[in-house]
């Protein structure tokens, strides 16, 4: 909340979470479509990511298939960037005289989505709480300008703030911790990720998805199409949590995916291009 | 004579990317100032992962002057009838800012021309600098690069000042979206806001103030010391590890160590668990006592004074806490299932499309090995069956599957989880060490049963891969052909297990059986593989191309014989006996080109000639001590058989015709000649060698 506010007095939209499982918050398409073509951009949004691959059956003290992420994306890039992002921190709470601030290599890359960039985890005692990206490319696609994602893990902030050693045990407010509101879930969805998905039907979606999203995209209707896109990316990540599939099987998912999301990514400035780009020169001034 | 202060500010640069990147800037400056005649003495480098900075001392303030002489069209062009210039005069002198007065005419052999003595006089430096620096900034060279404004300009990270001082004047430079000015930065905490900088001289003391230490052997010195420093105080000391010195040297500007330390039950896990956690990802130095036994406790290199040392140090402790717990919990989850319970789930994995599962490649690896063990070791066929049908499992375990940093301790897990289920440690040895060599250089297995195993798992994926047609290209080597060959090589070269190249990849053959389409093609072509390599490796070592060819064409069977002729017929190249010698024998293998038919063994009654005669005797006398010197791999002495030919073949070739009209004695001489070339060619195609003067 005290993120929010930070955000949004920089001039961000406080944009909702996607209404579809994700793996992280660059799916939103408040980041996929937004980052693309010229127009500038600033939203900030909670994100529900799932990885169906990293659950633990609530086992593990730093590992759920579910977590929280702070999503900040700026375009184009500003100048004190890095600066803002401390202020942010502060803005929460951290004292950073207290504590050990790195900015830590991190190339990051999304094959599913043609998507990469160059950045950091940024560090605080040693522990990765944001990840820190300058986009080079999404959908295939050449950025220009180039957009910022800040990336914050909610639960590693907190347990950092709260000095907490568990995710579990984050207090959500004064009556409930994390693990009273999510673990029953999180011990369900594993169960769910590992041994009950049915293979032969998320198979079937997959097809499904990918059929979907290539005729929604042939009659120019993009953003269901990109649902579509996004869904057939979590059928995979499923799949794969179930060990269904062979490495060479993934890399031939992971090109379908990417193709998909080009088309969506290529056909998306185009329709921007249409539009004659509504939205250059808002928010210059900010 | 001034002093250029230029510091180029940025984002953080990662850690491997700077010195590299240093180096190169300090060389392209120097080659850009005397390509633009600026005179300077020494060049001073400083950096930190916000900033690469040059201290250029004694720079001259100009440009040195130049002259030249241009040449211009000809004078019959030039110059009109009545000796009046021409538009091609006046455009060349006005081209080179000289009056038409000015220039001069040449002889030539073409005619005369017309010539302009040039005078350039230098410019400022500065205004050369800012040509220059934005020049070689854009070409500094890092792994990867990224645009971060409007302009597309690529970095490692973005830049986000320039310090540019020529004394205590701002020399004008532009890169990116960013001007140069006198305001560097100090350490993003402790010292934000903008940093004034005076002048060169006061660059390190200026920066300092602003907790940054500049200079990279300077951060490393005190990095040491604390190290040692809070180590001392526990009585322990770190493992020794210079790579990561060199890493955390360039991830901090103003370096704290602080010693933590971790719950002792996590020294029940296997040393390179514990290590892996804090070294891989952590950047943590591991501690030892003085019998170098693992101590529960860690240095890390904070970034900072130290003033805030208890709360980073908690931090750092959950966060390794977090990491250990991790892997412990892995480790008890692994152990329940012993190795030998896990070699079924190998058939769900699949290895290569077309090879089969990792079960599959697992029993081939066993079928090979045991064939090389029956050859080479048969009493440790026992082992080295037993370490090839689990010596994949740690595969299916978390440990490994997990993707992280855990993942590359496959091997050492293989064996650890071998030893815990109670296996034979010289299984678990075997487990480790079949994929030793890792890399060029590396130690091979220090056991039989591991050297057996690392060859057959390497013949059956060379083979696999050549099968596939997955041949590496260029710098491309997906499937790490190149880094198999050479372990192959080595283990039996060095090695020492006493296996013919090719009886190897007959085994692997027979093995893949079906799965191969054409058995005989893919032999061929990775024993020319193989040839490269081996032609590569010892090229690597200092022999010569020419020698090395022309024993491997000979045979490659035997990787460390094929050494030892190259090593004896080298030590005879520079002697003139020997140059001589090949000179003769390259005559002896051209004439037996030309010969047709089989020549049989030469009689004695027909020869004409003394030194037919001679030669033949002498080749008989050697022969004897030649062949047991080579039975006994006794190349030099072999050598020293043969260079005693030399006079005998060069008197042959003085006094005999070969090509006599008479067909026995032509036929008899062709025999003599082939003799010799068949003595010669055990030891190497000594044709092959190239001599002084020859390309």
């Amino acid at each position: 909340m005290a993120l929010d506010r930070f955000w949004s007095e920089r001039g961000c939209v406080l944009s909702t979470p996607y209404n579809s499982e994700v793996g992280a918050g660059t799916f939103n398409p408040a980041t996929f479509l937004r980052v693309l073509g010229p127009e500038p951009w600033k939203a900030a949004y909670v994100e529900f990511s799932k990885r169906p691959k990293d659950g633990r059956y609530g086992e593990n003290p730093n590992r759920v298939q579910g977590f929280h992420q702070y999503q900040v994306i700026l375009k184009p890039s500003p100048a004190d960037v890095q600066d803002v992002y401390i202020e942010s921190l502060r803005a929460i709470g951290i004292d950073l005289a207290q504590h050990d601030l790195r900015f830590v290599e991190d190339d990051w890359e999304s094959p599913t989505l043609g998507a990469w960039g160059l950045g950091w985890e940024v560090w605080l005692d040693g522990m990765e709480v944001t990840q820190f990206t300058y986009f080079q490319q999404t959908g295939s696609v050449d950025l220009d300008p180039i957009s910022v994602e800040l990336t914050y893990g909610l639960e590693r902030l907190v347990m950092f703030i709260q000095g907490v050693d568990s995710i579990f045990d984050i207090r959500w407010n004064d009556t409930f911790t994390w693990g009273d509101v999510l673990r029953n879930s999180e011990v369900d969805y594993c169960a769910l990720n590992f041994k009950e998905a049915d293979v032969d039907f998320h198979l079937g979606q997959f097809q499904f998805f990918e059929t979907e999203a290539a005729r929604l995209l042939e009659l120019g209707h993009i953003f269901p199409a990109y649902d579509y896109v996004v869904k057939a990316s979590h059928a995979f990540n499923m799949l794969e949590a179930r060990g269904s599939i062979s490495v060479t099987e993934r890399t031939a998912y992971i090109g379908r995916i990417r193709n998909l999301a080009r088309k969506t990514a290529v056909a998306y400035v185009e329709r921007r291009e249409e539009m004659g780009f509504p939205l250059l020169g808002k928010g210059a001034g900010k | 004579m001034s002093d250029l202060l230029l510091e180029i500010g940025t984002e953080e640069i990662p850690a491997g990317y700077i010195e590299p990147a240093l180096r190169a800037f300090a060389k392209n400056m120097k080659s850009h100032l005397k390509e633009a005649r600026i005179a300077h003495a020494e060049i001073e480098t400083y950096a930190t992962p916000r900033r690469l900075t040059l201290l250029i001392h004694g720079l001259a303030a100009r440009q040195e002057d130049l002259d030249r002489e241009e040449n211009g069209p000809p004078k019959r062009v030039a110059f009109d009838e009545e000796g009046n210039p021409t538009k091609a005069a006046i455009g060349f002198a006005k081209k080179n800012g000289v009056e038409v007065a000015d220039l001069r005419t040449v002889e030539t052999d073409k005619g005369e021309y017309l010539v302009a003595s040039v005078h350039e006089a230098g410019r400022p430096t500065t205004a050369v600098l800012g040509e220059i620096v934005p020049a070689i900034v854009a070409a500094l060279p890092f792994p990867k690069t990224q645009r971060w404004e409007s302009s597309g300009f690529l970095f490692a990270r973005p830049i986000r000042w320039i310090v540019a001082l020529l004394d205590q004047t701002v020399v004008p430079i532009t890169i990116a979206d960013v001007t140069s000015g006198r305001e560097s930065r100090g350490h993003r905490i402790l010292s934000p806001g903008p940093v004034p900088i005076a002048g060169p001289d006061t660059y390190e003391d200026d920066l300092m103030a602003a907790h940054v230490v500049v200079s990279p052997p300077a951060r490393r010195v005190l990095i040491e010391a604390a190290i040692d420093a809070v180590a001392q105080e526990r009585e322990v000391r770190i493992i020794p590890d210079d790579a990561l010195l060199e890493e955390v040297t360039y991830l901090v500007e103003y370096p704290h160590a602080i010693l933590g330390s971790f719950d002792k039950r996590f020294l029940a896990l296997p040393d390179r668990i514990v290590t892996t956690a804090m070294r891989s990802h952590q950047r943590y130095f591991a501690v030892q006592d003085e019998t170098g036994t693992l101590q529960p406790h860690f240095v890390t290199i904070a970034n900072g004074t130290g003033a805030n040392e208890k709360s980073v140090r908690a931090g750092n402790e959950r966060v390794l806490t977090a990491r250990l717990a991790d892997a412990a919990f892995y480790w008890d989850e692994d152990r329940a299932t012993a190795p030998a319970d896990r070699v079924a789930m190998l058939e769900r994995i699949v290895w290569q499309k077309g090879m089969g599962s990792l079960l599959d490649k697992t029993e081939r690896v066993r079928t090979i090995a045991e064939a090389i063990s029956l050859a080479v070791a048969p009493s440790a066929k026992e082992t080295v069956s037993r370490a090839a049908q689990i010596g994949k499992t740690d595969l299916t375990t978390e440990m490994i599957k997990d993707g992280k940093e855990f993942t590359k301790l496959q091997g050492y897990m293989g064996m650890e989880y071998a030893l815990a289920a109670g296996e034979p440690e010289e299984v678990a040895l075997a487990i480790y060490e079949q994929y030793m060599p890792r890399f060029s250089g590396d130690d091979l297995p220090s056991s039989v049963p591991g050297a057996i195993l690392s060859l057959a798992d390497r013949v059956d994926t060379m083979l696999a891969a050549v099968s596939l047609g997955n041949m590496p290209t260029g710098s491309q080597d997906p499937y790490a052909l190149r880094r198999h060959a050479r372990g192959i090589l080595r283990l039996l070269g060095e090695g020492g297990v006493d296996l013919e190249v090719g009886r190897l990849i007959d085994l692997g053959v027979e093995v893949l059986g079906a799965r191969i389409e054409d058995p005989a093609k893919v032999k061929t072509d990775t024993m020319e593989f193989m040839r490269g390599r081996l032609e590569n490796m010892l090229g690597e070592k200092g022999y010569t191309y020419d020698i090395v060819n022309a024993v491997v064409s000979l045979n490659m069977e035997d990787p460390a014989d094929v050494e030892e002729r190259v090593l004896a017929i080298r030590d005879f190249r520079e002697t003139d006996d020997f140059q001589n010698l090949v000179h003769g024998y390259k005559r002896v293998v051209n004439i037996l080109k030309k010969a047709e038919g089989d020549a049989g063994v030469p009689d004695p009654a027909l020869f004409r000639d003394d030194e037919e005669r001679a030669l033949h005797e002498a080749v008989e006398a050697a022969r004897p001590h030649y062949e047991s010197a080579l039975a006994e791999r006794n190349y030099r002495d072999a050598m020293e058989r043969l260079i005693t030919l030399r006079g005998p073949i060069d008197r042959f070739f003085d006094k005999v015709l070969v090509m006599d009209k008479d067909e026995a004695i032509r036929k008899n001489r062709i025999a003599l000649l082939s003799g010799i070339a068949q003595l010669f060619g055990n030891l190497a195609d000594l044709s092959k060698v190239v001599l002084e003067g020859e390309n």
